[in-house]
């Protein structure tokens, strides 16, 4: 399959690069620009088949696109990723920020026509959050009150922090202050649910037809691994808005053939390219290249119970020794950011970096061939490691061959790869098998708590195993705190904390990348890489 | 002939029982779960989408469940699709795969067998020569190539035919995957019978034929064609599976909707009724084409009888 895409991409840019000298300048616009804005129909490429349509069971990016258009939260992302209100026209937050009361709107309906209540929300989360219901983001109701003990069965679905006040107020109770609730509201998993609908048809309520949602766009058809086609919601509330009639989503998970079928004209908007076709698609596409920062990190995580993992001064070193700018400028063609703290910086934060971060290379390298020695290794007796990973693209590949390089170069140290299954390496990396090992991370809602609380003791996702009571205390003053300001800079410190241990090696932050038509108006790109159809037009600027 | 098709049929159960028996243990055997993701899940939660699907239980139980539901024609739930059962994911892409595989065998027969002729009845002309070029040619340029050549001279460059999609099954949008998948088997084809036409005009049959004044043309058609499908039929059995079942770089380029690249999703996915859904499918479509082969055999060749 490697083979296969290098082949095939070898083809494409041999034959992009001759048909590139016969045709006419700006002809990958196409003559037909005109004739597709008029078309009110928007094609968007998807890397995968939607797994679900059912908001509390879906968990995939790809899905995610589409729920964002067929349903619509308390709150929802407007163009630049910054959130509006959804089916909530307002809401009060108390002054502790534990309980907030929503004030939905009256002109909320369901496209089959029923209003929109409080209850369906209720119905919605509770059914989300029921064990019974087997989701997957049952967590992500950890900030309601007793909402982590709902999850886990503990506590009756009842128990749930959250009370219909009367058929358009609903209230919310925290554990504790949550300070991005209204972002984590705009995800599909605190969609509302029309019960009727499900009560009926069980899992069958998600099929073209049975679908009743109340987003933007309605479910028109759906084939599996082949194209979804939604068509404008009249009964919307915001319908007067909604500029796009009808929008398809194909998907494609190989690059090429998603590059392909942008250039021949058939998808308007592709969900990424392949690193390597950069250069050639810059020049043939110019702006029809759109990158933009993306809130995620690819990290090296080490088990720090594991030796010669359970030394900081292995795992300073080792962080020290990687070059990431080479990493991001010669391999990745500069399409995403180095990294050298543990929270992509965005608008309001700004992370705390290592001091060495701003050391030459030669510096560096000397200061982590000294903390080895401290650690009682040398020329004679070299760090051995083993970096785990997963069969991936070859850019992945490509990558960690060059660290374990500058490993070897730099320290001297001795690596061996460890290459597994997607599955396989999930798993071991789950139960605690591998010492050194590939760890990249999506922030889930826009604030560093997302990537901070990876960290903390008893996260699942601390795969590092990483322990320190001084980090949980201040994460723990940092989620009962409301001040704002505060909470930013205990965060700063507890950035610098990680900084300091070096549980996981921070290499790059990602930049999310996408093609998209110049008749396709409003797409902005946003850190959460989330662009619903209904901020988006057709043809030449209105806003 | 009756008492034929009823004992193959009846060979066929246990071929399948243990096509069944070492899918379900080998997919079981493979490590890491179905519900292995990026984030990890609650371990209380983790167990109760586990039971959801009986993962829970202990596998020869598990095992029994699936040949019960196996016997009522029920694949079960798929894993990854988590509202969809297998039974329908089947549905949808076989006609899929049987329209694209089906006109690309047709292809490969309405181009291999001419050109095969031609190769073998003018041996060691221009055309002969022409023939094995282009067979080489199609044997050795795998899909993966000329399926990304063909998209971008007749999608991106001319513009004359969709990049992709199923688009319904329009003809548009069926050409090019059709003529991508076609073109090894036409080229298979054609070798096979020429390879063998060529031994068949050695024949004494076919110098009395030759004898006896009759036309080349009368003489191949007639006569020497017959004989020499056999070996193409042999081949033909497991190709048309082969082609029907999809090829996965097909679907792959071409973003078609059918059962191949469910089959390599769901196995990366370890969706366990997908993928032993699909190969229950792919053994029965197996023992089917070798039956058809071997009846086909027996109308050809008049030494072989059905018995």
């Amino acid at each position: 399959m490697r083979f296969l895409r290098s082949c095939s991409l070898a083809v494409m840019v041999l034959l992009a690069a001759c048909s590139q000298t016969n045709s006419p300048s700006g002809s990958a616009v196409g003559p037909d620009a005109a004739e597709r804005a008029a078309s009110g129909h928007l094609r968007r490429q998807i890397d995968s088949a939607p797994r679900t349509l059912d908001p509390s069971l879906a968990t995939d990016v790809p899905t995610q696109r589409l729920l964002d258009d067929l349903f619509e939260g308390l709150t929802r992302i407007d163009g630049a990723g910054n959130v509006a209100p959804g089916v909530a026209a307002s809401w009060d937050r108390s002054a502790d920020g534990l309980t907030w009361t929503f004030h939905l709107r009256g002109d909320a309906h369901w496209s089959n026509g029923d209003p929109l209540t409080a209850q369906d929300f209720a119905y919605g989360w509770r059914r989300t959050v029921d064990p019974a219901t087997a989701s997957e983001y049952a967590q992500a109701f950890a900030p309601l009150r007793n909402g982590q003990d709902v999850a886990a069965g503990r506590k009756p679905v009842a128990a749930l922090g959250l009370q219909v006040v009367d058929a358009h107020t609903l209230r919310v109770e925290l554990g504790s202050p949550t300070p991005f609730f209204l972002y984590l509201l705009t995800n599909s998993y605190f969609s509302p649910l029309h019960e009727p609908t499900i009560r009926a048809r069980g899992t069958d309520w998600t099929r073209p037809g049975n679908l009743v949602s109340n987003g933007p766009y309605v479910l028109k058809d759906l084939v599996i691994n082949g194209a979804v086609t939604l068509a404008k919601n009249d009964r919307y509330w915001d319908a007067g808005h909604v500029r796009i009639d009808t929008v398809t989503f194909y998907p494609l998970s190989d690059r090429s053939a998603q590059t392909a079928r942008f250039l021949a004209g058939d998808i308007d908007v592709t969900d990424g390219f392949n690193i390597d076709d950069i250069d050639w698609l810059r020049r043939d596409l110019g702006a029809q290249v759109r990158l933009a920062p993306y809130f995620g990190i690819v990290m090296l995580g080490m088990h720090v119970e594991t030796p010669p993992y359970d030394r900081k001064a292995v795992r300073q070193a080792l962080s020290m020794a990687v070059d990431r700018e080479i990493l991001v400028d010669k391999l990745l063609k500069g399409l995403f950011l180095p990294a050298y703290g543990f929270v992509p910086p965005y608008e309001g934060y700004s992370p705390a970096l290592p001091e060495w971060a701003s050391w030459s290379a030669e510096r560096r390298h000397a200061r982590a061939r000294e903390l080895l020695a401290v650690a009682g290794y040398d020329a004679k007796h070299p760090l051995q490691v083993e970096l785990a990973h997963m069969i991936t693209s070859p850019d992945s590949r490509r990558l960690l061959e060059a660290i374990a390089a500058m490993w070897r170069m730099n320290l001297g140290v001795k690596v061996t790869m460890n290459m597994s299954e997607w599955r396989v390496f999930i798993q071991d990396r789950r139960i605690g098998k591998h010492g050194l090992f590939w760890h990249a991370w999506i922030g889930d809602y826009l604030d560093p708590y997302t990537f901070l609380s990876l960290f903390s003791k008893e996260d699942g996702n601390n795969h590092p195993r990483y322990a320190s009571p001084r980090f949980e205390s201040l994460l723990g003053e940092a989620v009962s705190t409301g001040d704002d300001a505060r909470r930013m800079s205990i965060f700063r410190q507890a950035e610098a904390l990680l900084d300091e241990d070096a549980p996981s090696i921070p290499i790059y932050y990602y930049q999310s990348r996408h093609l998209v038509r110049p008749y396709v108006g409003g797409w902005l790109g946003n850190v959460m890489d989330r662009n619903p159809s209904r901020n988006l037009w057709l043809g030449a600027g209105e806003d | 002939m009756g008492a034929f098709l009823l004992r193959r049929l009846l060979t066929a159960i246990p071929t399948l029982f243990v096509i069944v028996t070492l899918g379900f243990l080998l997919l079981h055997a493979a490590p890491g779960g179905p519900f292995d993701g990026e984030k990890a899940m609650l371990p209380e939660i983790r167990a109760s989408i586990e039971a959801a699907y009986h993962l829970e239980e202990p596998l020869p139980l598990q095992y029994l469940r699936y040949l019960g539901q196996l016997a009522r024609g029920d694949f079960g739930p798929s894993f990854q699709y988590r509202d969809t059962s297998v039974n329908e994911l089947i549905a949808q892409g076989l006609p899929i795969d049987l329209t694209i595989g089906g006109l690309a065998l047709l292809l490969a027969l309405l181009m291999g067998i001419p050109l095969g002729v031609v190769a073998a009845a003018k041996r060691d002309t221009v055309w002969d020569r022409i023939g094995v070029a282009f067979s080489l040619l199609g044997i050795s340029i795998p899909v993966y190539v000329t399926a990304p050549v063909l998209v971008l001279v007749f999608a991106v460059g001319l513009r004359w035919l969709p990049a992709g999609d199923w688009g319904g099954g329009a003809w548009r949008n069926l050409v090019l995957p059709v003529v991508a998948l076609s073109l090894p088997y036409i080229a298979y084809v054609a070798r096979i019978l020429r390879a063998s036409l060529a031994d068949v005009l050695h024949a004494p049959y076919i110098r009395t034929a030759r004898a006896k004044g009759l036309p080349w043309r009368t003489v191949i058609l007639r006569h020497a064609l017959k004989p020499a499908l056999l070996p193409l039929v042999s081949f033909l059995g497991p190709a048309a599976v082969g082609v029907i079942t999809g090829s996965i770089v097909i679907e792959t380029t071409f973003g078609l909707p059918g059962i191949g690249r469910f089959f390599v999703d769901g196995a990366f996915n370890r969706d366990y009724t997908l993928v032993m859904g699909v190969t229950v499918l792919y053994g029965v479509l197996i023992v089917a084409a070798n039956l058809v082969a071997d009846i086909c055999y027996a109308w050809l060749d008049p030494r072989v009888r059905l018995e």
